[in-house]
C-alpha cells in the first residue's frame, strides 16, 4: 500500500497561505499524504522534515519574488541530506522567464499562480520516484 | 444542452459573490427614500457635486529595494501624473524584523522598501514636499506606530507643520493577522498601538486619516461583498471602541477613519456594495454612536484597489481589461482614491511600464469616459438600487451574527473569523478548478503558456538585500549604544508602569537616539509579556528586562 | 524472513542513522514487511505513551511540551503523529508539525506522521513496527499521538505503556469522552488550556466521573501546554518505566491483535462476498430465521474443532 508523501512549505517571510493551503487540500484529495510546514521555515528545516518523513516530493510556495535564491538553497540542502531522488516542485508568483533557470537549479515542476490542480497532480504522479527499496545505497 | 457560438448563453446567473438575481428589475424596487448625494445617509455619495469638487486621488502603490530606490519610483510616478503616493514596505519591516535578523535575508527590499531607522524615512521622502503630497503608509502591524513616528519627525525637521500633512496610515492590525502577519500583530499590543496612532494623528493632523480599515485584503480571501462590509465594519468597531475607552469622542475617532475596499469583478455588485457601505456606516455611526448626521464621523470615506486576486499570469495583457472594468466600478461608486494593480501583479512587482499603464487607466477613466461629471450616475437604476438594499441587509445580518458571538474582537480571538476566511478561500479555488466560475485564460479560452512577460519583469535584487544587511549591521555597530539603550529603557519603563501610555513621543526619542524598528518593537513586545522577537529566535540585545525595577 | 538489504537497513538504524530510520518506517508503511515477530525479544526498549483527545484540545502542543521535558532529562524521543486517511480519496494531512517547530534540528528528536491508509483496525499493523524501529534507533521515549476519541484510541492503548487523554473546556468534552469509551482505557487525563474559565470545574467533574467508573486508578491534571504549566506534575504519571520494563507483554499484545484483526478481516470479507455461508446459516440469518449469535457460534465451533 504505497502513497505519495509530500512536504509543503513556504519560502521566506511571505505569509499568504491561501495557495499553499489549497494545494495541500487538493493533493490530499488526490490521495497523497501531505505535511504542511507553514511559514518561516529555513531551507535546512524543510529538508530535515522531508528526510524524516521520507517524503517523495518537496513543494515550495514562493510569493515574495526570491524564488531563485530560495530554490538554490533548498537544492543545496537536499544534496547535503542525500535527498537527490526527491522531486522538488515550486509554485506561486514566478515569471515565466525564470522557469528555465529554476529547472537548471534542480526544480522539477514549476507552477505559476493560476495553474490548475490537475496539472500539478499529474506532474507529481508521473515524475515521482518509483518503489522505495531497502534503503539509499 | 450547451449552446455555443451564436446561441451561447451566460453560464452563471449569480453575482460575483454568488447571489442569485432576477432577469430584470423594475419600479417595484422602492427608490423613494433615496436622499441626494451629499446628504445623510450618503448612499448616493459624500459630496453633492460628486467629483466636480475633486477627482479621486490616483494613488499607485510603489516601493521596493532601498529607501532611495523607492524614492526614485515615487518621483517617477508623480511626474507621470499620480496625485498621491502609496507606500508598501518589505516583509522584514512589516514583521518588525531588522534587515540583519537571520530570517530576513532574502526578503530585504523585496515587497517594498526596507525601512528600519530614521534616516531611511528621510531618504524615502527626499525631494518630496510632504506638505503638498498626499501619502499613504501601508502599515498595519506593530511597525506602523514606528513608521508614523518617523514620518511626523521628518516633516517637522523639514519645517512642515503637522497640520499640513495629508494622507493615511493603514493602522488595521487585526486584519493583518490574516495576511501572514500574525507574528507582528499580537491582538492586545496591536490594538493598543492602533489607538496610540489614532490619538497622535487626530490631535496634530486634521488632514490625516488615522486608519484605513482594510476590507480589501479580507475580500482577497474570496469572501462575499456583504462579508467584506460586515467584517470591515466589525474591525473598525474594535478600534473605535478602544479609542472611546480612552475618553475620545466619536467625532474625533470616527471622523478621521477611512476604509480600504476592494474593486472586484462584478461591476454592478461592486458599485452597489460601496453605496451600501456608505448607507450602513452612516446609520451605524448616527444610530449606534450618536454622531451628528452631517459630521465627518458619519461619512464612509473609501480608498479602493482593484482586486489583485483576479489578476492571472496567463495572457497577462488581459488583466488590463479586468483592471479597467474594476476601476470603472470605483468611479461609478464615487470612491475617494483608486489604486490600479499592475497587469503583471501575478508575476511580480509592477514593471515601470505596468505602473505607467495603471496611471493611464485612471487618467482615461477620469478624462475620457465621462463618468466623473455626474454624481452617482447609476443612482435610480432598478438593479443597482435593489442590490444596494440587499447588500446592506445582508451586511447587517452578518454583523448581528458577529454580535451574537460576543463581538468582533471575540471572533478574532476564538478563530471564527479565520474559519470564515479559510472556507471562502477553499470554496473559490474549487469553483475555478471545477469550471463553475469562468476565468478567461485559466479555465476558459486557454492558450499555451507564454514564454516571456510583456514589457519585462521586475527583478528582486540580491545586491540591495545584501547591501542593506551590511549597512544596518554597520549602523548598529557604530552608534552610541548607551544613548540608544537609555531611550529604549525609557520606553520600556513607561509601558511597564502603564500600558495605556501613548508611546509615539517615546518612540520618536528612541529613533533620534538611533534605535531601530526591530529594537523599538521588541522592547514594547517584552513590556507586553511577549517574546522579544516575533519569530522567536533573538533576544533583547540591550537586555532591558527588569529595567522598571 | 529478513533479507539482506533490510538487514543492512536495520544495522544502520541500530547505529543511530536517521535516514535509515525514516526509510525503515516507510518500508513498514508500504506493507512490505513486518519485523515485530522476528525482533520480539530485542532488548532495545522505550517507554511508550499514547496521547489522544478531540481536535482543538491542544494535543500537539502538549506532546511538544512533553518532548521538551523529556529532552531536559536527556532522553532521546520519537514521536509518531497518527492521522486518518480519507476513506474516499485515500489521502491524508499529516501531523500538526507547525506546533512542533521548537524541536527542529534536535538530533535526539524524531517526528513522523503516519496515515491510517484505510487499513482495517487502524494502525495496529504499522504502529508496533514503527515503535520498534524507534527503539532500535535508541529512543528512550516514544509518543504516539492520535486524533479523536474513538476506536483507534482504544486500540492504541493496548500497545503503549500508558494512555493520556487530553481534553479542554469547549462544549461538553467530558461527555464525548465518556461516550467514546476512551475513558475506559486512559491512565491520565489532562485538562489542557487550564487558563480558560471553567477548567477547574471540568477537571473536578471528570475526577468524579472517573472515581465512579474506575475507582482511583486515573489521575486528572490541569495543564497549560503553551507555557508548560502542569507538565512537571504530569510527567511521572505518564512516564511509566515499570510498565515498559515488561515490553514483551506489550509486543505480545500487539502481535496478538494483529493476528486477530487479520483473521477477522479475512473471514469478514468472505462472508460479505457471500463466499462463506456457514452451512446456510448466513442466508438464514439474513432471512430472519437464524440469529447473528448463532451464526457466530457456528464459526467458533467449526474453527475450534480445527
Amino acid at each position: 500500500m504505497r502513497a505519495i508523501k509530500v512536504v509543503i512549505a513556504k519560502a521566506g517571510l511571505d505569509g499568504h497561505e491561501r495557495g499553499a493551503h489549497a494545494v495541500t487540500a487538493m493533493l490530499r484529495d488526490a490521495g497523497m499524504e501531505v505535511t504542511y510546514l507553514g511559514m518561516f521555515q529555513s531551507p535546512e528545516q524543510i529538508v530535515s522534515v522531508a528526510a524524516d518523513e521520507d517524503a517523495d516530493v518537496i513543494g515550495l510556495s514562493s510569493l515574495n519574488g526570491a524564488h531563485l535564491t530560495f530554490a538554490e538553497r533548498v537544492v543545496a540542502a537536499m544534496g547535503d541530506a542525500g535527498l537527490d531522488d526527491v522531486l522538488l516542485v515550486l509554485g506561486g508568483i514566478v515569471p515565466v522567464e525564470d522557469i528555465p533557470r529554476l529547472h537548471e537549479i534542480g526544480v522539477g515542476g514549476v507552477f505559476p499562480a493560476g495553474t490548475l490542480m490537475d496539472e500539478i497532480v499529474g506532474y507529481i504522479e508521473s515524475n515521482v520516484r518509483g518503489e522505495r527499496v531497502g534503503g539509499p545505497t | 444542452m450547451s449552446e455555443s457560438g451564436y446561441w451561447e448563453k451566460p453560464a452563471r446567473l449569480l453575482t460575483g459573490s454568488g447571489t442569485p438575481v432576477e432577469q430584470s428589475y423594475g419600479p417595484e424596487v422602492a427608490n423613494d427614500h433615496l436622499s441626494p448625494p451629499g446628504t445623510y445617509p450618503y448612499t448616493r455619495g459624500l459630496h453633492a457635486d460628486g467629483y466636480r469638487g475633486r477627482l479621486w486621488t490616483r494613488r499607485e502603490i510603489a516601493g521596493f529595494g532601498s529607501p532611495s530606490d523607492t524614492n526614485a519610483r515615487f518621483r517617477f510616478l508623480l511626474q507621470q501624473g499620480a496625485t498621491g503616493l502609496n507606500c508598501h514596505f518589505d516583509l522584514p519591516t512589516h514583521l518588525t524584523l531588522d534587515p540583519d535578523h537571520p530570517r530576513a535575508d532574502g526578503d530585504v527590499g523585496g515587497a517594498g522598501p526596507s525601512i528600519c531607522r530614521l534616516s531611511d524615512m528621510r531618504e524615502l521622502t527626499e525631494g518630496i514636499d510632504l506638505g503638498e503630497v498626499s501619502m499613504s503608509l501601508i502599515s498595519s502591524t506593530n511597525a506602523g506606530v514606528v513608521l508614523m513616528a518617523m514620518y511626523g519627525l521628518v516633516a517637522q525637521e523639514r519645517g512642515v507643520p503637522l497640520e499640513r500633512l495629508r494622507g493615511t496610515v493603514q493602522n488595521d492590525p487585526l486584519h493583518a493577522r490574516y495576511c501572514g502577519y500574525e507574528a507582528s500583530c499580537p491582538i492586545d499590543l496591536g490594538v493598543k498601538l492602533a489607538v496610540d496612532i489614532m490619538e497622535y494623528c487626530a490631535g496634530e493632523m486634521p488632514n490625516w486619516h488615522t486608519n484605513n480599515v482594510n476590507m480589501y485584503d479580507l475580500r482577497e480571501h474570496g469572501i462575499s461583498a456583504a462579508q467584506e462590509l460586515a467584517f470591515g465594519f466589525g474591525l473598525a468597531g474594535v478600534y473605535i471602541d478602544a479609542a472611546r475607552e480612552r475618553g475620545h469622542g466619536i467625532d474625533e475617532v470616527a471622523g478621521h477613519l477611512s476604509f480600504y475596499c476592494s474593486l472586484h469583478s462584478d461591476l454592478l455588485e461592486e458599485v452597489a456594495k460601496l453605496r451600501a457601505a456608505r448607507l450602513v456606516w452612516s446609520r451605524l455611526m448616527v444610530e449606534g454612536h450618536a454622531a451628528a448626521p452631517d459630521s465627518r464621523a458619519a461619512k464612509f470615506r473609501i480608498g479602493a484597489q482593484t482586486a489583485g486576486s483576479t489578476i492571472v499570469p496567463q495572457q497577462p495583457l488581459n488583466n488590463l481589461i479586468r483592471i479597467a472594468y474594476q476601476a470603472l466600478a470605483g468611479a461609478l461608486a464615487g470612491v475617494s482614491s483608486i489604486h490600479c494593480c499592475g497587469f503583471d501583479e501575478a508575476i511580480g512587482l509592477p514593471s515601470p511600464t505596468a505602473h505607467q499603464l495603471a496611471v493611464r487607466t485612471q487618467q482615461i477613466l477620469a478624462y475620457e469616459s465621462g463618468v466623473p461629471i455626474v454624481a452617482d450616475p447609476l443612482g435610480g437604476s432598478y438593479y443597482v438600487e435593489h442590490l444596494t438594499r440587499q447588500l446592506a441587509d445582508e451586511c447587517l445580518d452578518i454583523m448581528a451574527q458577529v454580535d451574537a458571538r460576543g463581538g468582533m474582537l471575540e471572533c478574532v480571538r476564538d478563530g471564527w473569523l479565520e474559519d470564515q476566511l479559510a472556507q471562502a478561500s477553499l470554496g473559490q479555488v474549487q469553483e475555478i478548478e471545477s469550471g463553475e466560475r469562468r476565468v478567461v485564460g485559466v479555465n476558459w479560452a486557454t492558450e499555451d503558456r507564454e514564454t516571456e512577460t510583456p514589457f519585462g519583469v521586475h527583478a528582486f535584487s540580491t545586491a540591495v538585500n545584501d547591501a542593506r544587511i551590511h549597512d544596518i549591521t554597520e549602523f548598529k555597530a557604530h552608534r552610541d549604544r548607551e544613548r540608544t539603550r537609555t531611550a529604549l529603557a525609557d520606553l520600556r519603563v513607561a509601558l511597564e508602569r502603564d500600558r495605556r501610555t501613548n508611546v509615539v513621543g517615546l518612540i520618536q526619542r528612541a529613533l533620534l537616539a538611533d534605535a531601530t524598528l526591530g529594537e523599538i518593537v521588541g522592547t514594547m513586545r517584552e513590556a507586553f509579556d511577549l517574546h522579544y522577537d516575533p519569530v522567536g529566535l533573538l533576544g533583547d540585545p540591550f537586555e532591558l528586562a527588569g529595567a522598571a525595577r | 524472513m529478513i533479507d539482506a538489504p533490510v538487514e543492512g537497513l536495520l544495522a544502520r538504524v541500530r547505529r543511530g542513522e536517521r535516514s535509515a530510520l525514516a526509510r525503515l518506517i516507510s518500508v513498514f508503511e508500504d506493507g512490505a514487511l513486518t519485523l515485530a515477530p522476528a525482533l520480539a525479544d530485542t532488548t532495545a526498549g522505550a517507554v511508550a505513551i499514547g496521547v489522544t483527545g478531540p481536535p482543538g484540545a491542544g494535543k500537539s502542543t502538549l506532546t511538544s511540551a512533553l518532548v521538551t521535558h523529556a529532552r531536559s532529562l536527556g532522553l532521546r524521543v520519537g514521536v509518531l503523529a497518527v492521522d486518518p486517511s480519507s476513506p474516499r480519496t485515500g489521502g491524508a494531512l499529516l501531523g500538526d508539525r507547525v506546533r512542533m517547530g521548537v524541536h527542529a534540528g534536535d538530533p535526539d528528536v524524531y517526528i513522523r506522521g503516519l496515515a491510517s491508509r484505510g487499513r482495517t483496525g487502524g494502525l495496529t499493523d504499522v504502529l508496533p513496527d514503527a515503535m520498534l524501529a524507534l527503539e532500535l534507533w535508541g529512543a528512550h521515549l516514544v509518543l504516539v499521538e492520535t486524533v479523536g476519541v474513538g476506536q483507534s484510541a482504544v486500540d492504541i492503548a493496548g500497545i503503549v505503556d500508558s494512555t493520556l487523554l487530553v481534553t479542554t473546556v469547549a462544549g461538553g468534552d467530558e461527555i464525548q469522552a465518556a461516550k467514546a469509551g476512551v475513558l475506559e482505557v486512559a491512565d491520565v487525563v489532562a485538562v489542557n488550556k487550564a487558563d480558560l474559565p471553567g477548567a477547574a470545574a471540568l477537571a473536578s467533574s471528570i475526577r468524579s466521573m472517573l472515581r465512579l467508573h474506575r475507582g482511583g486508578e486515573v489521575s486528572v491534571v490541569r495543564t497549560c501546554a503553551r507555557d508548560g504549566t502542569g507538565i512537571a506534575e504530569l510527567w511521572p504519571l505518564v512516564y511509566r518505566e515499570e510498565r515498559a520494563a515488561d515490553r514483551t507483554r506489550r509486543r505480545h499484545t500487539a502481535a496478538l491483535r494483529r493476528v486477530a484483526v487479520a483473521v477477522g478481516d479475512a473471514v469478514a470479507a468472505l462472508v460479505a462476498e457471500e463466499k462463506l455461508d456457514a452451512d446456510g446459516a448466513v442466508a438464514g440469518c439474513i432471512g430472519g430465521e437464524v440469529s447473528v449469535d448463532e451464526v457466530v457460534g457456528w464459526f467458533v465451533h467449526r474453527l475450534s474443532q480445527g
